[in-house]
């Protein structure tokens, strides 16, 4: 996909690449394309006076690709690039490979989003542009605007004009089935100065209600200062430069990962800390202070994006493509009502689950990881 | 926008920018303590400080300051670069006064424990292991400016060396921080949604009785005009990464030369946006997927820099055709229409960038270390608005005329793998 969405940008049946980059640099711009396990989008960024015509170019790009061979051949070598560039980087490669293969195995969730060195090197560009012609024409295709609108009513009539031109909005099916079975653990050695370990978690998908109290379960764990991974791993012990988590939703499924860097010798020291952790709050529930300080964060975080629209479009636009009932507006609410019985219930329910798995890159001895990995009861 | 620059009752340098419709206030510290400041004995002190300075004050432990900020939603962060060290924090607007108060308790009661030092220690060592397993960051930060700017103020890294790291002292951090840490060193940002008097009153409350400071300190300057001769340095690494980054630096002017807006116009239309010649020459032809820009800027001198990946076998094809594109866009004469792109460019990416409190706020502090006093987003878009044709032509001549690149080429290519510049370029 990533081929096809930057070859879009080299030329329409409206504009050449020329046009398009003038049309972006020419009023201060930025333009950017997104891909994930579910969705493609273009995201552009222009004062607001060029609303309008922002919106005319992104719907050009995804309705009008010209798409020539020759585009298809240099963006299929960049899409290589792009590739190598993350494998190349062993705390990359952890979070855009090993992990997902780690957490749904064969799985529909546990491609990595940039293809791989044989998927790229097989891609027949013909058979691309065939798929393109037949698909998109009639493009499940779903406008946002975010920011500062002056006339919302008239952003929505003008887009409500281009979507009649492009004649069908309908949603894609989900990826089918069950997003994929755990490997349980997945190492890869490569020359490196430290280890990269991941412990990874199968939550629901990205529409679901359980995921807020899910988000508050990751704020506790590993997304704000003074989270329990990065004080056990970081400030206390001084084991790693990143110990953080994240929690990232898909339609299907997601996935929380728990992520530090670790000299080899220390991997199992690190490792056990951050599985305690995890028990930990399956097992005991947050005291009152720590529940309000990650609630606060949470909400603050919720605060904080509305002074920034690309922030606020890549929170809003996944969720609303994936068909979420909840205004951000609702989200905040329901984050407000969560209770600490409600973060350990699904947090342990998520435990129970035993979708649980490790990956690991860099330079670390595999045996001992292995040991340690298999000792452990969840 | 309206930007006020201002001082506390202390003379400490304040600049205000109230946000219309912004739910959030941001404030930023900044100090003149950077790796251009440091000797080989303190390599990456300025940024091992940056990671101690959140490890308490008299009153509240490591563990209480995190608290603190995370009970406020903050969004906590800082960043050392080779001439300052910036902290901030963006939070929604009604904890602005708590961030305050949390930020003149950092900066008047901090304290440097022993074994928070020592842990710590781990930590920074830990991070230059980041640094060195990215093939992207290790050119940045540590190859590329070691060897072109051998033997001055910024050759040292951000991130230090193991050995000096290793090596350094609590004493040393301390009479490190003693030096920089005053308000004679800073400046302050407040912006987002804010009452201009209520913030003043706060400030002048909150941060009375901080240390001052004396003279405002300086690092060893560099004269552009003289800058290190340009050379060309391969590094090979034997590994399966069958992919090749290219290192491009050369010396520019600083904010000091009275051509610097010019410069900034002129670096837009060379890389890494979509018109710029660069895009065009090595991401529109397949030779490369992405161009990362290098650029720094200080008062003394600023740098055209970039990087680039590609395969190992391609890189003299990526140099020869990097290099025969500025030979030739530096003989022809800049156009009207070059100088209206690039002021378009530039000035929209500030009108973009202005929506975010924080953004903006950082960009102003940016400014004024840039140009060692109070400097507004105001008045770099005066400054930028004024550039004429004439001035970017001299801004190309000064930068491409007689170009004198650092160029690294690193990764799995061949042992003896070497380069000459294309016939018809600058004499080599």
């Amino acid at each position: 996909m990533g081929v096809i969405m930057e070859a879009a940008t080299r030329g329409t049946s409206k504009r050449n690449a020329g046009d398009i980059a003038l049309a972006v640099d020419g009023r201060g711009g930025d333009l950017w394309t997104a891909y994930d396990l579910d969705f493609s989008g273009y995201y552009l960024r222009l004062p607001p006076e060029y609303l309008d015509d922002g919106l005319d170019l992104v719907i050009d790009l995804a309705t009008n690709a010209t798409l020539s061979k020759g585009t298809m051949l240099i963006e299929r070598e960049r899409a290589m690039y792009r590739l190598r560039g993350v494998i190349a980087d062993p705390l990359s490669s952890l979070l855009s490979i090993y992990r997902l293969k780690a957490a749904f195995g064969n799985g529909p969730l546990s491609k990595c989003i940039f293809g791989t060195e044989r998927s790229i090197a097989d891609l027949d560009v013909d058979s691309v542009r065939l798929r393109y012609d037949c698909e998109f024409p009639t493009p499940p295709l779903l406008p946002f605007a975010v920011g500062s609108i002056s006339e919302p009513e008239g952003t929505k009539q003008l887009i409500q004009s281009y979507m009649a031109q492009v004649k069908a909005i309908a949603l894609p099916k989900p990826i089918d089935g069950k997003p994929g079975t755990p490997l349980g653990l997945e190492m890869h050695r490569q020359p490196s100065e430290n280890a990269y370990i991941s412990i990874n978690v199968v939550t629901p998908g990205i529409a679901q209600e359980q995921t807020l109290a899910l988000a508050l379960a990751s704020t506790i764990l590993g997304e704000a200062p003074s989270s329990r991974i990065f004080r056990e791993i970081r400030e206390k012990r001084g084991l790693s430069y990143i110990a953080l988590s994240r929690l990232e939703l898909f339609r299907p499924a997601g996935i929380f990962s728990a992520i530090c860097d670790v000299k080899s010798e220390r991997l199992e020291e690190a490792l056990s800390i951050m599985v305690e952790e995890l028990k930990r709050l399956a097992e005991e529930e947050t005291s009152p202070e720590e529940f309000e300080i990650a609630k606060n964060n949470l909400l603050g975080a919720y605060d904080i994006r509305l002074d920034n629209s690309a922030s606020m479009a890549s929170h809003l636009v996944p969720r609303k493509l994936a068909g979420s009932p909840m205004s951000y507006q609702d989200e905040y609410e329901r984050i407000q009502r969560i209770k600490p019985t409600d973060v350990r219930n699904a947090w342990r329910d998520m435990l129970e689950e035993k979708n649980i798995s490790l990956a690991v890159v860099g330079e670390f001895d595999d045996v001992l990881t292995k040991r340690a990995w298999d000792k452990i009861v969840w | 926008m309206i930007i006020e620059k201002t001082e506390l009752n202390d003379g400490t340098k304040v600049l205000l920018a109230p946000v219309s419709g912004s739910r959030t206030g941001t404030i930023v510290v900044t100090f003149r303590a950077g790796a251009r400041y440091e000797s080989w004995e303190t390599d990456g002190i300025s940024h091992f400080l940056e990671h101690m300075f959140f490890k308490g004050t008299e009153s509240l432990d490591a563990e209480g300051v995190s608290r603190e900020f995370t009970r406020i939603g903050a969004m906590l962060n800082a960043f050392t670069s080779r001439s300052f060290t910036t902290y901030f924090a963006k939070v929604p607007s009604r904890h602005l006064d708590r961030a305050i108060e949390l930020w003149a308790e950092l900066l008047k009661r901090g304290v440097l424990r022993r074994d928070e030092f020592e842990r710590e220690r781990n930590v920074v060592i830990q991070e230059y292991g980041t640094v060195m397993d990215n093939p992207e960051s290790r050119i940045a930060n540590i190859e590329l400016p070691r060897t072109h700017f051998k033997g001055t103020s910024m050759e040292h890294s951000i991130i230090g060396t193991v050995e000096a790291l290793k090596s350094m002292t609590v004493e040393q951090m301390l009479a490190y921080r003693n030096e920089h840490y005053s308000f004679g060193n800073a400046f302050l940002c407040v912006a987002g949604d804010l009452d201009e008097g209520h913030v003043m009153e706060m400030l002048n409350g909150q941060f009375s009785k901080a240390p001052v400071g004396g003279e405002v300190i300086k690092f060893p300057r560099i004269d552009y005009r003289k800058p290190t001769r340009g050379s060309l340095k391969a590094i090979t690494i034997p590994s399966k990464k069958d992919l090749a980054y290219l290192g491009f630096l050369v010396t520019l002017p600083g904010s000091h030369h009275p051509l610097f807006p010019a410069t900034n116009l002129l670096l837009s239309l060379l890389y890494p946006s979509r018109t710029s010649l660069l895009y065009k020459e090595l991401i529109q032809t397949g030779l490369t997927n992405g161009i990362v820009s290098l650029t720094e800027q200080f008062s003394d001198i600023s740098t055209l820099g970039f990087e680039a990946s590609t395969r190992p076998e391609k890189m003299k094809e990526l140099l020869d055709r990097t290099l025969i594109a500025l030979h030739r866009f530096s003989s022809r004469s800049m156009t009207e229409e070059q100088l209206i792109l690039a002021r378009r460019q530039v000035l929209g990416n500030l009108v973009i960038g202005c929506e975010d409190p924080m953004w903006l706020a950082l960009r102003n502090v940016d400014l004024s270390i840039l140009h060692e006093s109070p400097f507004s987003t105001d008045d770099w878009i005066s400054s930028l608005k004024g550039v004429t044709l004439e001035d970017l032509e001299l801004a190309k001549e000064i930068a491409l005329d007689e170009i004198e690149a650092t160029i690294v080429a690193f990764g799995n290519m061949k042992e003896d793998w070497t380069y000459d510049f294309p016939e018809g370029t600058w004499n080599r």
